[in-house]
């Protein structure tokens, strides 16, 4: 059950990316040049695509204290660093980015070094 | 050409994008730990009140920067890219709470540092930062 809830904290997570991605390819597309809310930080955060972005990190966070209310934080945290994996395996199944080999390679190398420091912090 | 300057605008947003983001944690943690003791959880507006403090409410708004900077970015490029390379902020994190706060630098959390400072070197190898799909 607790593990459920951190796996579903992760998923979260990967899905705001996904969502913050979204937001600003339609932030790159729809907006003419001119009327691109440039200086305008205000305006950029309130579109609806990047409230709930936030609203899914929000609830992936309240997932997360959850389930480390159960679980130990050295059991839990090294699964945070399947976020470098899932999110661009998202990327690449919905908005068809091109992942050469070296970026895989890049992104495994980030992986593990995440891994190391998650491992690490926690004990 | 126009790619060239798109991929070091995107690059400008994600560097100083994960650069507030990494002060804000640092910037929550001091104004946490300098808190002291909350009034109970039941008096939630004294609670809420409790926490404006200018190193919480500075930490909050650089967030809330980093946050429109990273949309900045993905504007420019890949999220396989900017998400991975954002990890760097496990070791600007890590170096401010040594710096900050003294907190122990152990040869694992040196040795995690230095494999993601690795991998976002081959990260920057990549010679097509942008998708098609992203450059439009």
């Amino acid at each position: 059950m607790a593990l459920a809830l951190a796996f579903l904290s992760i998923a979260l997570m990967a899905v705001s990316q996904l969502v913050f991605k979204a937001a600003s390819l339609r932030l790159a597309a729809t907006s003419e040049p001119a009327e691109k809310p440039r200086g305008s930080f205000f305006a950029m955060i309130a579109q609806p695509q990047v409230i709930m972005a936030l609203g899914l990190n929000g609830c992936a966070a309240v997932c997360w204290l959850l389930a480390l209310s159960r679980l130990d934080l050295s059991y839990a945290a090294p699964l945070l660093s399947l976020n470098y994996l899932l999110v661009p395996v998202g990327a690449f199944l919905l908005f068809r980015e091109k992942v050469s080999r070296q970026r895989i390679l890049a992104i495994l190398v980030i992986c593990s070094g995440v891994l190391i420091c998650l491992f690490s912090s926690s004990t | 050409m126009k790619h060239c300057s798109d991929n070091a605008r995107g690059l400008l947003a994600l560097a100083v994008s994960i650069l507030c983001c990494a002060a804000s944690q640092l910037l929550l943690k001091s104004g946490m730990s300098s808190i002291g003791t909350l009034p109970a959880l039941d008096n939630v507006p004294a609670y809420a009140l409790g926490l404006i403090t200018p190193p919480i409410v500075g930490g909050l708004m650089l967030y809330a920067f980093g946050t429109a900077l990273w949309l900045v970015c993905l504007t420019k490029l890949d999220l396989s890219i900017a998400y991975p390379a954002s990890a760097v902020q496990f070791l600007l994190i890590f170096a401010g709470a040594w710096y900050f706060f003294g907190e122990p630098v152990t040869t694992p959390r040196l040795a995690g540092a230095a494999v993601v400072l690795v991998g976002v070197l081959l990260l920057s190898l990549d010679r097509k930062p942008t998708s098609p799909t992203t450059s439009t």
